[in-house]
């Protein structure tokens, strides 16, 4: 056997020459876009399908929108194939990075932090404002009335961190539109903080009728088609660019908002205007001799995600230069806060549902180890607890996230007027998962023990059936650790959704998903020495 | 919408999950697959008296024991790119085989540790834990294939919400998420009792131990 500490400096190694591989299987890309396209014979374009008429299914199960169509007006001029993918405010430029689409046309806004991520191709091709969608019985008028108020938003979306840093609402944050419709629904929030244009229709839609649409309009910013960073002045760049600028000019941009959208659309009449002006015969928003638009027919004048600037100091800009890590979001207070409060979550959303998991093992099992051959009905009690273990076991945990969040917890507020925080109800979830595995550990050595001391009373076996189970109890619950970042997919604010939304608002993502990766290595070893440091103590 | 229009529609739309279901089986059974493989090797080695040889059984095996799948699948997505070129030829990855290589992992801790701890007990021990517990195990799995859908494969999680995306409409989300649990534990269930069936007939059963099945 090995001692602890080789052990763990062997693990130590391994893990960085692990990284080391990666890193270099990362750093090679292949060729360019437009060769691979070409190659291929398709273009694979990410575009919304929560987003009304921009980008949605139809009965049919299609993906179409407005947004689709200009992917169609893309693929068709290059003469290949055209694959939709759905992508999410929240993953949409992970996804290109990662290099899932080769394009981006899905709501985003143009802004200077989302300039360092990708490159983003003028002319834009829609704008839109942030406004909120809120109960017409609401008494709420103004943004400033929200401070310290709890309001939906997406994940992703360029505005939360002027919402939350300027403006103090404290956003709820959800996976994407449709998520944060529900919530909004559902009571968890004042209101929905989103862009105008797509909650202008969220409201013409059936069950919408006792909401309406406040707030002055802020944060007013276009929207911009992306290609992965690098490809922007390359051939397939130029290309979408050229295109879009095309649609502009010959009008179809338009005619597409006439048969999606319906409402009159200022900034596309202006653009028009723009791109197809003429001086002496000659259009004046064309590529110059050096390959460039004009600068007067692009817009710089764009939002930036709001909050106090930061600028990186000496030290880190040169261990950026010399090894690629980015310390920029540990630095910045307003994300060294949100990585905090994910940190927190984290311990506290493991601790609770470890607790909560022990609670109910050791409850169910005593439960149905003194029901077990009394009278008939409390035999239907065991059989009943039996049957909630078993579907607590078998249904995924990330499933009974969903149904407990959009389901039970609507219908306990609706009736008993008592709102459960996703905090408390991921626990409940965890601690049910978990807890029914824990029972069946426990009722397994108590029947045991029960066989070989048959007049003792189930609850007098307790703690020697607690140690007998002791090392899968102990796995159970560090399994509940590992699974508790789930939670993330129902807008708890733990590790996983800071560490996700500073990758998609430019955070280098190779640091954060390695320091992620570590940081759970880490708070698992640790919880793990912590079992085996209890176990030698009652050993003894 | 009444619930006979609701199950008449989910019915309708059996056929697309069934597909989305085949997937999250496809990626359980690669991960136990390979998982198990590499695992013995490196219970196996974790035995051995050779020159680091247990040293790196035994700190690969705890690298794999203490990372969540979960995380795994969010740092694969962005770390392994989708298409590598390769002899002039380009190859995807689909998001099912960086979910089944998530999933991959933490089946080699959970089967190098059950290596070594049955090989230290004894042979005939050995054989009957280790099945009892990888069957346990592999219903895991199926459970933590589930997640897949956030990295977007295309299995049948992923599946229900595009099917309540084409509905769009309230309550049936909760209906449609239900069903897809249903289809869940009748699998667990069905695979509980088919195993149980085996491992009567080969094996003399025996009850969960200790080494518990672990994600």
């Amino acid at each position: 056997m090995m001692t602890r500490p080789a052990l763990f400096r062997t693990a130590g190694w391994f893990f960085a020459i692990f990284l080391l591989v990666l890193h270099s299987a990362v750093t090679a890309r292949a060729q360019d876009a437009m060769s691979r396209i070409l190659e291929r014979q398709e273009l694979v374009v990410g575009v919304k399908a929560d987003y009304g008429p921009w980008g949605h299914y139809d009965v049919g199960g299609r993906l179409v929108g407005f947004e689709p169509d200009i992917a169609q007006e893309l693929a068709g001029r290059l003469g290949v194939r055209l694959r939709l993918v759905v992508v999410t405010s929240a993953n949409r430029l992970g996804k290109l990075e990662q290099g899932s689409i080769d394009l981006m046309i899905a709501t985003m806004g143009d802004t200077v932090e989302r300039r360092k991520v990708a490159d983003l191709l003028q002319p834009h091709y829609y704008a839109s404002a942030v406004r909120l969608l809120l109960p017409k019985a609401s008494p709420l008028t103004s943004w400033s009335q929200l401070r310290g108020r709890p309001v939906c938003i997406s994940s992703g979306a360029y505005f939360n961190r002027h919402l939350t840093e300027n403006l103090l609402v404290v956003g709820q944050q959800y996976a994407g539109a449709r998520d944060a419709a529900q919530a909004l629904k559902d009571g968890y929030c004042v209101g929905w903080a989103f862009d105008d244009t797509i909650l202008a229709q969220t409201m013409k839609q059936p069950g919408w009728e006792d909401y309406r649409l406040g707030m002055q309009g802020i944060q007013e910013t276009p929207w911009v088609v992306a290609v992965r960073r690098g490809e922007g002045d390359a051939p397939f760049g130029r290309f979408v660019s050229d295109t879009i600028a095309e649609l502009h000019r010959n009008g179809r941009l338009l005619e597409l908002q006439e048969e999606w959208i319906g409402l009159p659309s200022e900034f596309l009449e202006e653009k028009k205007e723009l791109w197809s002006r003429e001086a002496d015969g000659k259009l004046v928003c064309e590529r110059q001799a050096d390959g460039q638009f004009p600068a007067e027919c692009l817009s710089n004048n764009i939002a930036t995600g709001g909050g106090k600037a930061f600028t990186l100091p000496d030290w880190a800009r040169r261990l950026r230069a010399g090894t690629g890590l980015d310390a920029g979001s540990f630095l910045d207070p307003y994300n060294r806060s949100r990585l905090l409060r994910g940190f927190v979550t984290t311990i506290a959303i493991s601790v609770a549902s470890i607790i909560g998991s022990l609670v109910i093992g050791f409850g169910m099992a005593l439960a149905i180890a003194s029901l077990a051959g009394g009278t008939m009905v409390s035999r239907c009690v065991a059989w009943g607890l039996r049957a909630i273990i078993a579907i607590a076991q078998l249904t995924p945990p990330i499933l009974q996230l969903y149904i407990l969040f959009f389901g039970i917890a609507v219908v306990i507020r609706a009736n008993l007027g008592v709102s459960l925080d996703v905090f408390w109800i991921a626990a409940f979830v965890f601690s049910l998962y978990a807890g029914a595995t824990n029972a069946v550990l426990i009722q397994s050595e108590l029947s045991d023990l029960s066989h070989k001391t048959p007049d003792a009373r189930p609850s007098a076996l307790l703690s020697k059936a607690a140690l007998g189970a002791y090392d899968g109890l102990f796995a159970t619950c560090i399994n509940i650790v590992k699974a508790a970042g789930m939670a993330s997919t129902i807008a708890l604010f733990d590790m996983i959704t800071a560490v996700n939304d500073l990758i998609a608002e430019g955070a280098d993502k190779f640091t954060m998903m390695n320091f992620l990766l570590l940081f759970y290595l880490t708070f698992v070893i640790i919880l793990t020495s912590a079992f085996n440091f209890v176990r030698k103590r009652l050993a003894r | 919408m009444s619930y006979w229009e609701t199950f008449e529609l989910l019915l309708k739309w059996s056929p697309y999950l069934a597909g989305g279901f085949a997937l999250n089986i496809l990626i359980s059974v690669t991960s136990m697959a390979v998982g198990t493989c590499w695992g013995l090797v490196l219970g196996w080695a974790r035995g051995r008296r050779r020159f680091l040889v247990p040293e790196c059984g035994a700190g690969l095996t705890m690298i794999c024991r203490n990372v969540p799948s979960f995380v795994l699948m969010f740092y694969l997505a962005f770390m392994v790119p989708v298409e590598v070129s390769w002899g002039g030829e380009l190859y995807l990855v689909p998001a099912w085989v960086k979910a089944s290589l998530a999933l991959t992992i933490p089946v080699i801790g959970f089967c190098s540790d059950q290596f070594a701890g049955g090989a230290a007990a004894g042979r005939r021990r050995l054989g009957r834990t280790f099945w009892v517990s990888w069957v346990q195990y592999f219903l895991i799995i199926v459970m933590a294939s589930a997640t897949a859908s956030v990295i977007g494969a295309d299995e049948i999680v992923g599946r229900i919400n595009t099917v309540v995306a084409i509905v769009n409409e309230s309550g049936f989300l909760i209906t449609a998420y239900g069903f897809v649990a249903a289809w869940f534990i009748l699998f667990g269930l069905l695979f509980k009792f088919l195993t149980g069936l085996v491992g009567k007939m080969v094996l003399s059963a025996g009850k969960p131990t200790g080494l518990q099945a672990q994600e």
